[in-house]
């Protein structure tokens, strides 16, 4: 009898007996979401294929299989672990089967007979929160697919980059066609740019296998199909089938070609020109090819504005040169990080120097700095290809000696010998205090100490990448204390003609022991005192990260496995988001105090003996992030029945993340929760 | 339509439980109303158990007052919960009164099931469900 609905927010009801079921099922209609019923334990799970369902009522005694069987069946599945089951017990609901229907999942139980308004009110609340909560996940869906179109546009950006190399107009605008025609399987491909002596956009360039047919090579820009697009300044997907002969024609679909993708170039809001790409097959193009395009037409208009303004490139090779340092660097709660770049003298080139910074978990950064020999765009595309892969390795989690091994191979792989670049790869591990670094033919990287005396961090002397397959780097781990500064260099920084490099590196150490504290101005500092007054020899990188005092920003508390701590911890809790989460509204702000005191509360109750003992608290904010921690070193009973196990759901709903780790000697719960980014601090999963 | 409570009577004579709430009752026919004020958690969750299980069995159902509480978790939680087991099996009725958007309400609402008794938004209400017997909520 189970009926199967494929609707959101239907509810499951699981009962053995019809009557019950009746009766269940004529006090929840009235809420007008969809029911299913199920007799027995394996059909509500097999109803729980077909319908995304908002929350479950589930007997608990019933033949064959019981609702606690059942429940934990469904509290194993990855597609219903999150459904919200609610048991419902016979009689007086002892005590012993309703710790063991929390200990299978259930988020309540009610006893019957219950009284039907309160049940009616009461499922509705779980009604909400699931529609709130498939909200949420719409959310995430459209984040990831946002993430595999941004990923697809790197791509992208990369062929643009390498289409760049020509700064000539026409081979510019040659190469961003055949790419982007490669890229997209278009068999015809049209890039139309505007011309400052006629009106219109003319072909500048075409590539595939087959030719769009445009009359005198042109579109008038607001007249005809294409020329009315164009003037829309977005783009469209046209297929052939749905247009007449005559705008088939207009729209250069002959020839076989059956669809056809436009999409304006704009630089600063203005029409630079049309990329039209055609394909033989209907639908050949998507909604997401449309947008992929677009994005990346922005990049390909700056190109093309760039080259048609400034013969010499100058600009476009200094914005190549921007484009391939990253945009900002990370912000850390227990480092400050800043970077400076300064191109060789005044010639119009791009230098092969690069850095780059990645926060690799809440207390580790890597930072990175390099150098490739030569100048120019052939040096400036490796340092970015450089730059990308030793991002990846360090995501990935390699130690600073493997990830230069692996780059060593990349580079070996894809330039063949000849090609040089120097390599510092550094990891800084805020919580354990320490330096781990490995270098490939890079000077190494000064530590400055509180006191202001510098020294080099010396590792084995290597070659510079790319030279000797056989040589292996090795890595070395020096202490890092809170105040102490590590500075990252090219050799530009200490590179003087005539001089003897000792003399240099003296230089550095001077300027770097009496910079100022504050990181930028440090860089600075540095640059300025080690420039000649002819300008530098060399394009020079600096990196400085700076360690800061644990103490700064986090709330971190120790205190007895007493009630009375609970309560110290919130009101800690309190002042400390106060001034570190102002934006927060008290709703909010009370769910991570209720989530925090469930853990305290959870430590007090559960996790030690008679003996004294004490835990930790801690809580910290990265950015838009509230990390709090709880952690004990007790050894945890079952619950009693005076905590009814009301507090780990309660924790579980109140923070975006809840991970609990039980160690031999320890539990460690950490709960997160996101702040808007827009600051506003509203709830999550309000009713 | 309600006929007019007696006047109250403060049964527990104000108990301060700590520093941190208050607790006190009064009679409103044929129930008895208990009002909380300011955090409850588990330092004192027993001292207000304990004020409320002393309360005298005489009257026919119970109204807790929440509306002037600024903090509560799963300690309260159980307890308002216990309190409905026990006066439920005695056929008398609970009605909590928190008003609705305030972060007391919003954690009674998350625990809704659980404490499987009506939560009215305001006294006036709560008043109109304790003496007008299984009036909808």
């Amino acid at each position: 009898m189970a009926e199967y609905h494929d609707r959101p927010g239907t509810i499951l009801l699981v009962d053995d007996h019809r009557e019950s079921l009746a009766a269940l099922r004529a006090v929840l209609e009235p809420l007008g979401e969809p029911l299913v019923l199920a007799e027995s334990g394996e059909q509500a799970l097999r109803a729980l294929l077909h319908i995304d369902c908002s929350v479950i009522l589930l007997d608990v005694r019933m033949a064959g299989m019981d609702g606690l069987q059942t429940a934990r069946i469904i509290r194993s599945r990855p597609g219903t672990r999150h459904i919200p089951i609610i048991f419902m017990t016979a009689g007086s609901g002892e005590l012993e089967e309703i710790t063991r229907a929390y200990e299978s999942g259930a988020v309540d139980y009610v006893v019957k007979p219950f009284e039907p308004e309160i049940l009616r009110a009461k499922v509705g609340v779980f009604v909400q929160l699931h529609s709130e909560r498939a909200e949420r996940v719409r959310e995430s869906r459209a984040r990831a697919e946002a993430e595999a179109v941004a990923r697809a546009v790197r791509t992208l950006q990369i062929l643009s980059d390498a289409a760049m190399t020509h700064l000539e107009l026409d081979e510019l605008a040659a190469a961003l066609t055949l790419r982007s025609a490669e890229l997209f399987g278009a068999s015809a491909a049209a890039l139309l740019l505007r011309d400052d002596k006629l009106p219109g956009l003319h072909v500048r360039a075409r590539a595939g296998a087959l030719t769009l047919g445009l009359e005198n090579e042109r579109i008038r820009v607001g007249e005809d199909l294409l020329g009315e697009i164009a003037a829309t300044l977005s783009g469209a997907i046209l297929q052939a089938r749905n247009l007449d002969a005559e705008d088939r024609a207009r729209a250069g679909l002959v020839n076989g070609l059956a669809s056809l993708l436009v999409v304006p170039l704009l630089s600063a809001g203005e029409l630079m020109g049309v990329l039209l790409l055609a394909g033989e097959r209907d639908e050949h193009f998507d909604q997401r090819d449309l947008e992929l395009l677009t994005l990346a037409a922005d990049r390909m208009a700056l190109a093309v504005d760039h080259a048609q303004r400034y013969a010499d490139g100058r600009l476009l090779v200094e914005t190549l040169q921007r484009s391939l340092l990253p945009e900002r660097l990370p912000v850390h709660p227990r480092m400050h990080v800043a970077a400076r770049y300064m191109p060789a003298g005044l010639a119009p080139q791009v230098g092969g120097d690069w850095y780059d910074a990645v926060e690799l978990d809440s207390n580790r950064t890597a930072v990175m700095i390099g150098d490739v020999v030569g100048h120019g765009i052939r040096a400036a595309i490796t340092m970015s290809e450089l730059r990308n892969a030793l991002r990846a390795f360090a995501i990935e989690g390699h130690s600073p000696e493997e990830a230069l091994r692996q780059l060593d191979r990349v580079v070996l792989a894809t330039r063949g010998p000849g090609m040089v670049a120097t390599l510092l790869f550094v990891v800084i591990d805020a919580a354990e205090g320490t330096v781990t670094l490995a270098r490939a033919g890079h000077p190494p990287p000064a530590l400055r100490a509180v006191d202001g005396s510098v020294r080099f961090l010396e590792t084995a002397r290597t070659l510079p990448l790319g030279v000797d397959p056989n040589e292996v780097p090795s890595q070395e781990t020096y202490p890092m204390k809170p105040g102490e500064t590590l500075l990252l260099f090219t050799d530009g920084l200490v590179e003087r003609r005539g001089e003897p490099i000792t003399d240099s590196f003296d230089r550095l150490l001077d300027a770097l022991s009496e910079a100022p504290a504050e990181v930028d101005a440090l860089c600075e500092h540095v640059l300025r005192r080690t420039a000649t007054e002819q300008g530098r020899d060399d394009d020079t990188a600096v990196l400085a990260v700076q360690l800061l005092d644990s103490a700064v920003g986090a709330l971190e508390l120790k205190l007895p496995a007493r009630a009375q701590s609970v309560t110290l911890a919130r009101h800690r809790l309190r002042a400390w988001l106060e001034e570190n989460a102002p934006e927060l509204d008290p709703v909010a702000r009370t769910d991570l105090e209720v989530a925090w005191s469930e853990a305290c509360s959870n430590v007090v109750r559960h996790a030690y003996g008679p003996a004294e003992a004490s835990f930790d608290a801690s809580a910290r904010r990265v950015g838009n992030e509230l990390r709090m921690t709880v952690r004990d070193t007790g050894q945890w009973r079952a619950p009693g029945n005076r905590s009814g196990g009301r507090g780990l759901p309660l924790m579980e709903q109140l923070s975006d993340e809840l991970v609990i780790d039980r160690q031999a000697d320890s539990t460690t719960v950490t709960m997160v929760r996101q702040l808007p980014s827009d600051g506003s601090g509203t709830a999550i999963l309000c009713p | 339509m309600t006929e007019e409570p007696a006047s109250p009577k403060d049964l527990l004579g104000g108990a301060g439980i700590g520093e941190l709430a208050s607790v006190t009752a009064s009679e409103h026919r044929p129930g008895l109303v208990l009002t909380i004020s300011g955090e409850v958690d588990i330092s004192n969750i027993d001292s207000i158990a304990d004020a409320i299980y002393g309360l005298p069995n005489t009257e026919e159902g119970l109204l807790i007052d929440l509306s002037d509480v600024t903090y509560l978790d799963s300690s309260a939680v159980s307890l308002l919960h216990d309190l409905a087991m026990r006066l439920r099996s005695r056929a008398q009725q609970m009605i909590v009164v928190s008003p609705p958007a305030t972060p007391p309400r919003r954690i009674l609402d998350l625990t809704a099931l659980y404490v499987n008794a009506p939560v009215a938004d305001a006294l006036d209400g709560g008043l109109k469900l304790l003496t007008g017997g299984n009036a909808p909520l």
